[in-house]
């Protein structure tokens, strides 16, 4: 659907913001892109955007260029939301249909019907731009973004400035409205709950990229035992292992080998088990671990 | 089209918000300041159409370089940039509405001068010739306004050059006071503006051929920088 190929962008000052990018996006997908500040995330959605102009590489959607777009085919949301601030948000979402020419759309209005509901805007829709909170005007700017049905979303750090609540309402219904959506954020949390495929971003470079099986990190990552027993275990038993602190007769056993932790269950089967507990690594902790190695 | 119109549409909405401001910058002051400049003339007719013709590019200068300027320069901010990434609508579409809504907006101020006009010279005026020549004005002032809208990127910069520019384009040019034609005046433009407005109401004697030919020309060179700027897809890449 979108196929950025070898990008690069080289600015006037000789910084390069993008280096050799290449990445696709798919149908129904929801992709993310993670980096540090500065890692040139929002270089290269310029790019997609056709703001700015890849140095080298080529951007296509849907194998056509760029420059032969003849309508708008993003819908776009910056990371600092930026609205027209002598308008009311019901003006702002009435020109946004018109413009799009889809004032006697249903699907449209379906769609909005959706987001009203989810974001109380009924609340605030008469109100200026200038009398909303930075949350409210992200709100607004997602559904002018999504009220315009385009073929794929962008989304610069969604959820930055949204409550907790309003954060996963807008989680659940991209999730669940089957969008194209392309992606930048911090939050680990909304990664790991929203994104099909993602690309790690430093100094330019795409350092890494997978689907949450693909993440070697998950693997890096151990297992985690919690136990209870009612006698005392030998302590060469545990002696491989490491081990936090244990209270109330709760030990915490940590291990990369699951078939360790294994044995180590069986050799335990004489024992009298008042809890256990196994826990795998999973995708949140393979992304921290990932985030802190980038962001340091 | 209808994206354009309603563009404008919603541009005239934001100036709901500033009615008092427009009130006061688009009625107020212009038609005090003509009657001002009326009444110092004590009732000469001559002088009352040379000056109203003035106030007419006056008027002019101040929209479309100093207002239109500042518009067109803040829409070259790359916020601004993807706040209109944003919506569906083309650069130049949001372009073209900022320049047809300051066209109507500064429209009632030449109305009015423009009747006085006729009022005081009553069976002089050439009128078909006299509104081709203020159109002509206001494409070249606002091809003018867009062209360093453009070139003053940084709308923090253009905020303090802008206005100057129309204090000096208003000091350089014989619109409130008489002066002898020598080469400065004629690589001015607006000197060719103003001395067609006041050639089509029997003001100005002499040839206003090259007059015609200059600002055509100049209108030219102009839309040919707008246009590559505008229909370029890359907007936020360097210009010119």
């Amino acid at each position: 659907m979108l196929s950025i190929n070898e990008v690069t962008k080289v600015f006037p000052n000789g910084k390069k913001a993008n280096d050799s990018i290449s990445l696709q996006i798919e149908s129904d997908q929801i992709v993310g892109l993670v980096g540090p500040n500065g890692a040139g995330k929002t270089t290269l959605i310029r790019q997609i955007l056709g703001l700015l102009k890849p140095t080298t590489g080529t951007i296509l959607v849907e194998g056509n260029d760029l420059v032969r777009m003849k309508d708008n085919y993003f819908g776009y949301v910056p990371q600092t939301p930026l609205v027209f601030q002598s308008h009311t948000i019901r003006e702002l979402i009435q020109y946004t249909l018109k413009l799009k020419k889809v004032m006697d759309n249903k699907k449209a209005h379906n769609i909005l019907n959706q987001l009203y509901s989810i974001f109380n805007i009924n609340k605030w829709e008469n109100m200026y731009g200038y009398q909303l909170s930075g949350g409210q005007l992200k709100i607004v700017m997602l559904v002018i973004a999504i009220c315009q049905m385009p073929s794929i979303l962008i989304l610069d750090e969604p959820s930055n400035m949204l409550d907790v609540v309003t954060k996963k309402k807008l989680w659940q219904f991209l999730k669940e409205s089957k969008m194209t959506v392309f992606l930048t954020s911090h939050d680990i949390k909304e990664i790991s709950v929203l994104c099909d495929y993602i690309y790690f971003l430093q100094e330019g470079k795409i350092v890494f990229k997978g689907n949450k099986q693909e993440i070697p990190q998950v693997n890096q990552l151990p297992v985690t035992l919690k136990i209870k027993v009612k006698e005392k275990i030998p302590e060469e038993l545990l002696n491989n292992f490491i081990i936090s602190d244990s209270r109330d007769g709760l030990i915490t056993i940590f291990s990369k080998d699951i078939n360790e932790i294994l044995i180590l269950i069986g050799s335990l089967r004489r024992y009298t088990f008042e809890y256990l507990s196994l826990i795998a690594p999973d995708f949140d902790n393979a992304i921290e671990l990932i985030m802190e190695e980038f962001y340091e | 089209m209808n994206r354009l119109f309603q563009a404008i549409l919603f541009e005239f909405r934001a100036f709901r918000v500033f009615k008092i401001q427009i009130l006061i910058s688009l009625f107020i002051m212009p038609l005090s300041y003509m009657l001002i400049i009326l009444l110092n003339t004590g009732g000469n007719q001559q002088i009352s159409l040379y000056l109203l013709t003035g106030f007419v590019v006056a008027s002019l200068i101040g929209t479309y370089v100093s207002l239109l300027g500042l518009r067109v320069s803040n829409l070259m901010m790359p916020e601004v940039l993807e706040m209109y990434a944003a919506f569906p609508i083309k650069m130049r579409t949001v372009a073209l509405s900022y320049l047809i809504t300051y066209s109507l907006y500064v429209l009632p101020q030449i109305i009015v001068a423009s009747i006085i006009i006729a009022v005081i010279s009553l069976s002089s005026i050439a009128w078909g010739l006299f509104v081709f020549n203020v159109i002509l004005t206001m494409i070249t002032l606002s091809g003018f306004g867009v062209f360093l809208g453009f070139v003053f990127k940084n709308y923090f910069v253009a905020q303090g050059v802008l206005p100057l520019l129309s204090w000096i384009f208003l000091f350089i040019t014989p619109l409130y006071y008489q002066a002898k034609s020598s080469i400065f005046f004629s690589i001015n433009p607006l000197n060719s503006c103003v001395k067609l407005l006041r050639h089509s109401i029997g003001l100005c004697e002499g040839v206003i051929i090259w007059d015609y030919v200059y600002l055509i020309g100049l209108i030219i060179i102009l839309s040919f920088f707008v246009n590559r700027k505008l229909l370029r897809l890359y907007l936020l890449e360097k210009r010119f």
